[in-house]
């Protein structure tokens, strides 16, 4: 760095704070006081006084148009009505979900409750008609004397309540997948 | 980084916004920040039409983001931060390649007659052009520093930086501006 660039970097700042009024008392009387004894700082301080006057005039504000407010409030509202609109729809989207769900638990329940039926009812049959044919009722009442607390009639419908079960909750099972 | 201090509009507004009354701030905020947003944005993108747009989105997300604001900033430097971003985003769009330090050096009619006699009217100069020949950083510091009034509190503020960066870019600014007005003499 020369002589003169020293000088430059000592000064220049100072004298743009001179120019900016970013100085206090003391620092404007040092600075001016040094621009009355240097010529080199005076030419480089009018130089800064014509660059700036330069900025201010050509650097005029711009000016928002009248209509700014009015467009952005405007691009708002229908961001707002498609917000709205988009919560409706989710809204209905949701609603036909679950109303498709009930209406899913609905068929399954019925499913359950029609196997179960349908099982019951034939196994009753197909039971009756077996034990009438191998005469179990007789060894059953054979057995009695160890579960003599038990009345055959109860045994006969438990048994046959039992298997009808199993098979009705296999067919449900079946039915619901089915429908589902 | 400096401290913004609140104005009274920002408290009104951040009491709105308390109150979860989003349109009511927006209304106060709107008003309050329209310019500020405005210059920051043409101090960056120096097209006035495409400053407006630009404005017009940073509003729309500031619109959007309002309920999620939760004061770890100050209003306007979260405000001044969106316009940022919205900015160099618009800018990354139209200008991928272009790097925000490039440098320009050469002869510039502009700048030049700035270097004339005291009697010319230097005003007269396209000041635009003049500043095209800065160094990105330098030109949004100049350009801001003009457009609000030559205030360095504000300046700071729009531009997210260190008052005394903000200083120290527009010293180099001006000693830069002189430079080339004295070579292209």
């Amino acid at each position: 760095m020369n002589e003169f660039e020293q000088h430059d970097s000592t000064w220049n700042d100072r004298l743009q704070d001179l120019l900016d009024g970013d100085v206090d008392a003391s620092e404007r009387a040092a600075v001016e006081s040094h621009l009355a004894a240097c010529a080199h700082c005076r030419t480089q301080y009018a130089h800064f006084k014509r660059l700036d006057s330069a900025l201010a005039a050509g650097l005029a504000v711009p000016e928002l148009g009248a209509s700014f407010d009015h467009q952005v409030l405007a691009r708002i509202d229908a961001m707002d009505a498609q917000a709205r609109d988009q919560a409706r729809r989710q809204a209905d989207r949701e609603f036909q979900q679950s109303l498709q769900a009930l209406a899913r638990s609905w068929r399954r329940g019925l499913a359950f409750v029609l196997g179960g039926s349908v099982a019951g009812i034939a196994l009753a049959f197909a039971f009756t008609a077996w034990a009438d044919a191998a005469d179990v009722a007789e060894r059953l009442l054979g057995m009695t004397g160890r579960i003599a607390f038990v009345p055959t009639d109860t045994l006969h419908t438990l048994v046959t309540a039992l298997i009808g079960a199993g098979i009705g909750a296999g067919i449900s099972k079946w039915l619901a997948a089915t429908l589902d | 980084m400096m401290q913004a201090v609140a104005s009274d509009a920002d408290i009104a507004i951040q009491e709105c916004l308390r109150a979860k009354r989003f349109r009511e701030a927006f209304a106060l905020l709107l008003p309050h920040y329209r310019d500020k947003v405005f210059r920051l944005c043409f101090s960056m993108l120096q097209q006035r039409a495409w400053a407006e747009d630009v404005s017009q989105d940073v509003f729309l997300r500031i619109w959007r983001a309002l309920p999620g604001f939760a004061g770890q900033s100050s209003l306007s430097t979260w405000i001044y931060a969106i316009s940022r971003n919205a900015c160099l985003s618009e800018l990354r769009k139209r200008r991928p390649q272009v790097s925000i330090d490039d440098d320009t050096e050469g002869y510039h009619p502009e700048v030049a007659a700035l270097a004339v006699s005291d009697a010319d009217d230097s005003a007269t100069v396209s000041v635009t052009q003049m500043l095209d020949q800065l160094p990105e950083r330098y030109r949004q510091a100049v350009t801001l520093f003009y457009m609000e009034d030559k205030s360095y509190e504000q300046t700071a503020a729009s531009l997210g930086m260190p008052l005394g960066t903000v200083k120290a870019l527009l010293h180099r600014a001006r000693k830069k501006l002189i430079e080339l007005a004295r070579d292209a003499a």
